[in-house]
């Protein structure tokens, strides 16, 4: 039974009895009226108190109900706001739970008994720590502890029976599951007058998912880390090989062999290596003042601009042209110069890189090679066309009425034939010392019997011109080593010369001394002399002192270059003083081996 | 119709000997000869040849230099020159070409053609003796 209902229920016994006593008042009251004793004032006077103690009575009965109805109406309430708590509480998403002092648990809502997989029957009595995980355990017991000897001083001044506690995380351990991580709130509601703890209130939340999501955010931000860290790490990386990079496309610029630059659209000079300065004639700075065409030679500059073009309007993609630079002193300088253009990612053009190769020394020796077949063919052909002129003429009969044209014609092809087979021969002797086939019969010799045979073979054409030739000195014996046949031809053709070039009834002088480590052989001769600015080119192919000397002295122009070549496979030198109208000395030598 | 006068000027003594009979002989005209570059511009705007044989190989004063200054002295300017050379090479050829020559001929010539050449060059008739 309520207490609603019992305060009802003592209401109407109330009633009851005021009911009896008002019932037994009018009894007594009609006895009294009917009995005729003397006490009949007193009597009366006695009823009279009676009923107004009745009627007071009756007062307080009406007040009492009254009350009884104010206090059921606030019980009513008071149950009404009861139940509202219990809802919240049982159907709170959040576990609640309420333990004593000591953790023991009092009460447990609906999800505290999910969470614990517990039935809240089996909870009630169970310390919360058995479902706390083991490592969590002693920092919970110790705040069971503190929460029991500390916390009355510091209730919320709002709620004095109340304090209230930070949340906190811990793990908990639910009964035949996994140990999840959890944020706890506690509340701890004291006895005012005992300052002792009533009960703890646990508010339990399973943040799992946050946690997880937390550890995952945290696994994403190391990652990102360490993403960052080997992005870092990589572009640190690509700096020192952009660093190295650059280093070496420096040293290789600065150290290329040949000519390197950058070039601009307009012809100007952006960046040039040391290379390319030193092939100029200019330094660095002087070039970079100075643009392409400037220094361009004028024959060159169309072909130049005409590969620029073709590059800017990509007919081509690179260009390779041999032309003209003017070096600084003036000269051309003879380059292939290969380039390439530049754009930007939008196709847009920026500059020209260009690799100049100094091709000087390959342009001499093309213009030389071109102008020995030249001098070559010249020099064939000319006796050629004498002997084939002739001979057509003579075996066409048509100077059959002519018999002295007849033997000019004889005489100029058997004259021309002899011209035309030593310079063959010549031809094929420089031909062939120059090849390694050629075998040098190397020997011990006596040179002065070397000069004696050259001497000898040249004897006639000495007697023709009247010369003496003489030798000196004319018994000593002096040994080398050497290819005696090609000595003596070295011989014959520097006492050719000497007679060919020497004054009637003068003196060529043949000359060998043993020095040290050499023999020193000398051709000297009173002639016209050469010129100084011969003495070094005439012993080159086809360089006579005078281009006449070939017809006018019977030479081919191949002599001296034979005797050098011949000297220089001896290892020796040869060369020549002289003095113009005065006369010259041929000298060379030939080393004497240690063994 | 008078004989056609030709200068022929080469320092090969033999070669020009051979080809002053040739012309001669199977030409039918005159020939004038000189050894020398030198030689030939003098004698060139003295005796007024018909036409010039020029040996373009020559010492001290080559044959395109006696050809410049012939081409350049009113007096000789006129004659028509004929290039005498023992160069074949293409760049050779070329080049004589732009030089307003009337001809080229190579040695060695055919000796009997040389006279029909020189014609044809000159746009002359030939007379065959």
């Amino acid at each position: 039974m309520t207490q609603i209902n019992r305060g009802k229920h003592e209401n109407t016994g109330l009633e009851q009895q005021i009911q009896g006593v008002q019932g037994r008042y009018e009894a007594i009251r009609q006895n009294a009226e009917n009995a005729s004793i003397p006490t009949q004032n007193l009597l009366a006077e006695a009823i009279t108190d009676l009923g107004i103690t009745l009627e007071e009575l009756q007062v307080t009965a009406e007040e009492l109900y009254q009350q009884n109805a104010e206090l059921l109406t606030a019980r009513q309430d008071l149950e009404a706001e009861r139940q509202r708590y219990q809802m919240l509480f049982e159907l709170a998403p959040d576990s609640y739970l309420v333990t004593d002092a000591k953790g023991v648990i009092q009460e447990a809502n609906r999800a505290a008994e999910i969470l614990l997989n517990v039935p809240r029957s089996l909870l009630a009595g169970k310390p919360l720590v058995v479902f706390v995980a083991l490592a969590d355990r002693p920092s919970l017991r110790t705040q069971l502890a503190q929460l029991g000897t500390s916390a009355f001083k510091d209730m919320s001044p709002f709620r004095k029976h109340v304090h209230k506690e930070q949340a906190q995380e811990i793990y908990i351990q639910p009964r035949d599951g996994k140990a999840f991580p959890a944020a706890v709130s506690i509340s701890v509601r004291y006895i005012p007058e005992t300052k002792k703890i009533a009960s703890i209130h646990w508010l339990i939340r399973d943040v799992s998912e946050r946690v997880q999501a937390e550890e995952g955010l945290k696994r994403v931000n190391e990652q990102l880390e360490s993403r960052v860290s080997r992005r870092t790490a990589l572009l640190s990386h690509l700096n020192a090989e952009l660093q190295e990079s650059e280093e070496r496309f420096r040293g290789a610029f600065d150290n290329a062999v040949a000519g390197i630059a950058l070039v601009g659209l307009g012809g100007h000079w952006l960046k040039v290596n040391p290379a390319l300065c030193q092939l100029l004639g200019y330094s660095e700075e002087e070039l970079l003042r100075l643009d392409y065409q400037a220094i361009t030679h004028q024959d060159d500059l169309e072909q130049s601009l005409n590969a620029v073009y073709q590059l800017l309007t990509s007919e081509i993609t690179s260009a390779q042209i041999e032309k003209r630079f003017l070096h600084k002193q003036g000269h051309a300088v003879w380059v292939i110069c290969s380039m390439s253009l530049v754009r930007d990612k939008q196709g847009q053009p920026l500059y020209l890189v260009k690799q100049i190769q100094d091709i000087s020394e390959r342009r001499a020796m093309e213009q030389m090679k071109s102008e020995f077949i030249s001098v070559v063919s010249h020099e064939l052909r000319t006796p050629l066309a004498s002997i084939r002129g002739s001979l057509g003429l003579l075996a066409a009969g048509v100077l059959h009425d002519e018999p002295a044209t007849t033997q000019q014609m004889l005489d100029i092809a058997a004259h021309e034939t002899e011209r035309l087979v030593r310079l063959v021969n010549d031809i094929l002797d420089l031909e062939r010392f120059e090849t390694s086939k050629f075998t040098w019969d190397k020997q011990w010799c006596d040179a002065a019997t070397l000069l004696q045979q050259a001497a000898e073979v040249i004897k006639p054409l000495a007697e023709e011109s009247k010369i003496t030739v003489s030798l000196l000195p004319d018994t000593q014996s002096v040994p080398v080593w050497a290819d005696p046949d090609r000595l003596v031809q070295v011989l014959i053709n520097l006492l050719s010369n000497a007679i060919k070039f020497s004054p009637r009834e003068s003196t060529v002088t043949l000359t060998v001394q043993n020095q040290v480590e050499q023999v020193l052989f000398q051709v000297q001769d009173q002639g016209r002399g050469v010129p100084a600015d011969k003495v070094e080119t005439i012993f080159g192919q086809f360089q006579q002192v005078d281009a006449s000397d070939a017809r006018d002295k019977g030479g081919t122009g191949l002599g001296l270059a034979i005797c050098r070549n011949i000297v220089q496979k001896h290892g020796g030198r040869i060369w020549v003083e002289s003095a113009l109208g005065k006369g010259s000395t041929f000298y060379f030598t030939l080393p004497i081996p240690l063994e | 119709m008078p004989v056609k006068c030709i200068l022929l000027i080469d320092d090969e003594k033999d070669l020009s000997d051979v080809i002053q009979t040739c012309l001669r002989k199977l030409g039918g005209w005159n020939v004038l000869t000189a050894q020398s570059g030198r030689e030939g511009l003098g004698k060139a705007g003295k005796e007024q040849p018909d036409a010039i044989l020029l040996d373009v190989m020559m010492p001290d004063m080559d044959g395109l230099t006696v050809l410049h200054n012939l081409q350049g002295d009113p007096a000789t300017q006129n004659i028509p020159v004929i290039l005498l050379t023992a160069k074949v090479q293409p760049a050779d050829q070329n080049k004589y070409a732009l030089l307003g020559v009337a001809g080229v001929i190579t040695k060695p010539f055919d000796p009997l053609k040389i006279s029909h050449q020189i014609a044809e060059k000159l746009g002359w008739a030939l007379e065959i003796v």
